[in-house]
């Protein structure tokens, strides 16, 4: 479908603006352990997968650009905190290296489910990207996968730390299935698998499947999020977060870089 | 994981084609094969692609250095052993001119007469 009408244009904005603005944040966020990683092949592996993630953000808000969307640079620089549409999980401010390992399983398990999902759009531009992602996202998922198991399979200390990030990052979850405006607004495109809730069964599914091999109880369902789970107009870090990101872009706002 | 001193060491080589030797890049250290392989992935091949990548523990390398009776040393006289005579140079260069296949040459080479072009 090369020409999508108005409503699906509409649709596509809210559904990928959580998504470049989630790979945005992990990739900042990621990069915030250069140099702070437990060994140096993990170090040079994460700096490199966080520009992954920014690369993917870009590509999908130069998608957004030409569906009409300001350019990624105002995206990135300029646009204020209560429009972006990440899930918090995705910006928590740094904590341990466990919370980190456990933050991006969680998110490599739910970005899987939500590519797959929006891989069925018929939406030419947007296949392409995704097919474009889909080779460092397959090595993503796999590694954060081999993280866990690190973590799970190391003695009592470190399933500990397991343990005790996970139950710090599972509150957070529900956000990530929640899109941004109406729910008919994501059902103009007519794919089931863009359901919240049918995104989050597959989810649990996979995290059972995982939990289960490395011995971690499974604490029932992700909870259910707020529909302005992805709206952050009072979030207390947000600010913070976007002062730090920009401040050298903000040294000289107007210059070209 | 291990304390780093205990991780094991695991030497790193890509191919890069399918009939390329494979040539050493470096080391690392991991906890497992598979995630050496996963970390020589970012290390050693951000930018470049390679046809295959294999990591071979450290320890598993037998070191000539180790049994120096079986060190390659420079020969005192070995020009009998350099094979002059046989010069397949013509062939290659038209190997290399007429971008023939390596199967084509084998043919050529298999005949029952071979001429040596001068």
């Amino acid at each position: 479908m090369n020409h999508p009408t108005h409503e699906q244009i509409v649709a596509l904005k809210r559904l990928l603006i959580p998504m470049a603005d989630d790979e945005w944040m992990m990739g900042h966020r990621g990069s915030e352990w250069l140099a702070l990683a437990p060994d140096l092949e993990e170090d040079l592996a994460l700096s490199s997968t966080s520009q992954d993630e920014m690369g993917h953000a870009k590509v999908l808000y130069d998608l957004l650009h030409d569906l009409g969307e300001p350019s990624a640079d105002y995206h990135v620089y300029f646009r204020p905190a209560n429009r972006w549409h990440h899930a918090r999980v995705t910006a928590l401010p740094k904590s341990s290296w466990a919370e980190w390992v456990v933050r991006r399983y969680f998110y490599e398990m739910f970005d899987q489910v939500r590519r797959s999902a929006l891989e069925r759009i018929p939406y030419p531009p947007l296949v392409g990207a995704l097919k474009k992602m889909d080779r460092e996202e397959a090595y993503h998922a796999d590694h954060a996968r081999s993280l866990m198991d690190i973590l799970a399979h190391g003695g009592a200390e470190s399933y500990g730390y397991l343990r005790e990030a996970i139950t710090d990052d599972w509150a957070y979850l529900a956000d990530l299935f929640e899109w941004i405006g109406p729910d008919e607004s994501w059902a103009s495109w007519d794919v089931g698998e863009l359901a919240p809730s049918a995104m989050r069964t597959r989810f649990e599914s996979q995290v059972h499947q995982d939990f289960a091999i490395w011995g971690i109880y499974w604490p029932e369902g992700v909870p259910l999020a707020t529909r302005k789970a992805r709206h952050h107009d009072s979030s207390p870090d947000l600010p913070a977060l976007l002062d730090d990101m920009r401040e050298v872009r903000n040294q000289a706002a107007k210059a070209h870089w | 994981m291990p304390p780093i001193e205990e991780t094991p060491v695991y030497e790193v080589f890509a191919q890069h084609d399918a009939l390329a030797f494979a040539t050493h890049v470096g080391s690392l250290r991991a906890p497992s094969a598979k995630m050496a392989l996963e970390l020589a992935r970012e290390a050693f091949f951000r930018r470049d692609p390679a046809f295959d990548v294999w990591v071979v523990p450290a320890t598993q390398i037998v070191h000539a250095r180790d049994f120096p009776i079986t060190l390659p040393t420079a020969p005192e006289e070995k020009s009998y052993r350099l094979p002059s005579g046989y010069d397949n140079g013509p062939q290659w260069k038209r190997f290399k001119a007429s971008e023939q296949k390596i199967e084509d040459v084998a043919q050529e080479m298999a005949q029952p007469v071979r001429r040596i072009p001068q």
